[in-house]
């Protein structure tokens, strides 16, 4: 009985929502970004 | 490179939103398309040196082939997007449609959609077809919005339809937009989306700090005291890239007081300006929604050189070189054209005076920077052969008396002015259209006509 209990808290964690969609998580990032560089390099001369 | 974008590894990712490798869509086989490959083979190299993570592709990314994109992918150390390129007869992507990063405990989504062209464009070619967006993205953004806690899309669809799908997936966050604007776009918040754009030709990056909340929301940072504090800066960055262009300001201008000392003022109000956004951002980061702070920095020769990048620029020259010098022949006199020393036998004061401008050693810089036979350059620093020119193959063939930019490029072909000068004149005032020609803002952004024509000779 008390395993059987025990086993169905477990399983009762495991699949409660607050642990199926866990919070999105926050952080500090920084995009270094580009485009239409169309093949550039440097000018010439 | 970490430490001149003042950026953290670890917290850094490196993205292109597409148009990458050419200048022009299609290009003929032969020696054309051989050099633009071989300049988009170093154009990869210099991204994987870089660190880029992802780079979207748009349709003039495949002005060489998809066996050619292909071919590179398997060089590249970052990831090609495209979650609508496919294979005309299998019928699946060929190329990963998404990736995942995850930078300090952030799962990232980064996928591409790549744009269909002008309207009257045909989305199938030979071997791909273009699925359209609407097709596909519900599918993928399901998949996706399980992984990830942001969302990039990296787009050369049009405008209107990257505002479509803000309209549409409010968990798209950041839309890096590849196509129609040649100027840098202050981010633009449409919907939940944050809509950005650099401007073209590597002259400026973006720098996109961000601080990012559960809410998954932005704020809006779009309120009249932001965008002027914002439009403020992106005018003082110009400034600034300008006086900048030349090299150091401190040595260019060291014999001009008044032009330094303006630089110094320029200087001081960015860094205050700067300030004043980050501190408004900071008040703002009170707020449970996620905040940004966009930068454009300015690509300028005095960034100092990476020995490694400009080994790998070097290597790519010798290429191009190489393969165009394999095309040239011994000179053929072009029939109507003679050379500036033949003018300068009438001429004498006006061939020396135009001896002493960057027009008469215009082919010697080609040369010192092994870029003597790029058909690319060469017309613009040669006589006879016009940048409209469709059959560029006789640049390299032309003779050394026709190795600068002579009289003869602005006056005309001279063989029938030295054979009956009376009778055959020549243009003795050529207009801004022939200079602009060469002198455009790709390559001379700094160019006045009425200043700088008086310079000629």
């Amino acid at each position: 009985m008390t395993i059987c209990l025990r086993l169905l808290s477990i399983i009762f964690l495991l699949f409660h929502p607050a642990t199926l969609f866990a919070a999105p998580a926050t952080g500090e990032i920084t995009l270094i970004y580009s485009n239409d560089v169309h093949g550039a390099t440097e000018p010439c001369g | 490179m970490f430490q001149q974008l003042d950026v953290k590894e670890d917290r850094a990712l490196f993205l292109d939103g597409g148009a990458l490798l050419f200048d022009k869509s299609k290009l003929p086989a032969g020696r054309h398309l051989d050099l633009a490959k071989i300049n988009a083979a170093g154009i990869v190299e210099a991204y994987n040196h870089l660190g880029y993570d992802a780079v979207g592709i748009a349709k003039i990314d495949l002005a060489g082939g998809v066996d050619f994109l292909k071919e590179l992918q398997k060089k590249s150390k970052f990831t090609w997007l495209s979650a609508n390129l496919f294979d005309l007869q299998k019928k699946e992507p060929l190329f990963s449609p998404f990736i995942i990063k995850k930078k300090t405990g952030l799962r990232i989504a980064i996928i591409g959609l790549t744009g269909s062209g002008a309207a009257n464009e045909p989305r199938e070619r030979e071997n791909y077809f273009i699925v359209a967006w609407q097709d596909l993205l519900p599918k993928f953004m399901k998949e996706i919005s399980k992984q990830a806690d942001l969302v990039i899309l990296l787009s050369s669809l049009s405008p209107l339809e990257n505002e479509q799908i803000s309209q549409q997936f409010p968990n798209i966050h950041i839309i890096i937009q590849a196509g129609m604007y040649s100027h840098n776009q202050n981010p633009v918040l449409a919907d939940n989306a944050l809509i950005c754009q650099a401007e073209r030709q590597g002259k400026y990056i973006g720098r996109l700090r961000i601080n990012w909340k559960k809410t998954g929301m932005w704020i809006d940072e779009t309120s009249d005291e932001a965008l002027m504090k914002r439009q403020e800066l992106d005018r003082l960055t110009w400034q600034i890239k300008r006086l900048e262009d030349k090299g150091d300001p401190k040595i260019i201008y060291k014999d001009s007081p008044a032009t330094l000392q303006s630089y110094d003022k320029l200087v001081e109000r960015m860094k205050y300006v700067e300030k004043e956004i980050i501190d408004s951002q900071q008040n703002m980061n009170q707020s449970p929604n996620s905040t940004f702070h966009n930068t454009f920095l300015a690509v300028v020769p005095t960034i100092a050189d990476d020995p490694a990048m400009e080994e790998i620029i070097n290597q790519t020259r010798k290429k191009i070189n190489a393969a165009g010098r394999s095309g040239s022949s011994d000179g053929n006199t072009m029939s109507d054209y003679v050379g500036s020393q033949a003018c300068v036998k009438c001429h004498k004061e006006i061939g020396e005076r135009w001896q002493r401008t960057p027009h008469a050693r215009a082919y010697e810089t080609l040369v010192q920077k092994n870029e003597q036979f790029n058909v690319k350059c060469l017309p613009c620093h040669v006589t006879g052969v016009s940048i409209l020119d469709k059959k560029q193959s006789a640049v390299l063939s032309l003779p050394d008396s026709l190795h600068n930019v002579g009289c003869e490029t602005c006056h005309g072909p001279g063989m029938a002015h030295t054979v009956n000068p009376e009778e055959a004149k020549l243009n003795d005032s050529p207009d801004a259209y022939l200079c602009l020609q060469c002198h455009s803002t790709e390559h001379d952004d700094a160019f006045h006509f009425e200043q700088d024509s008086k310079k000629v000779h």
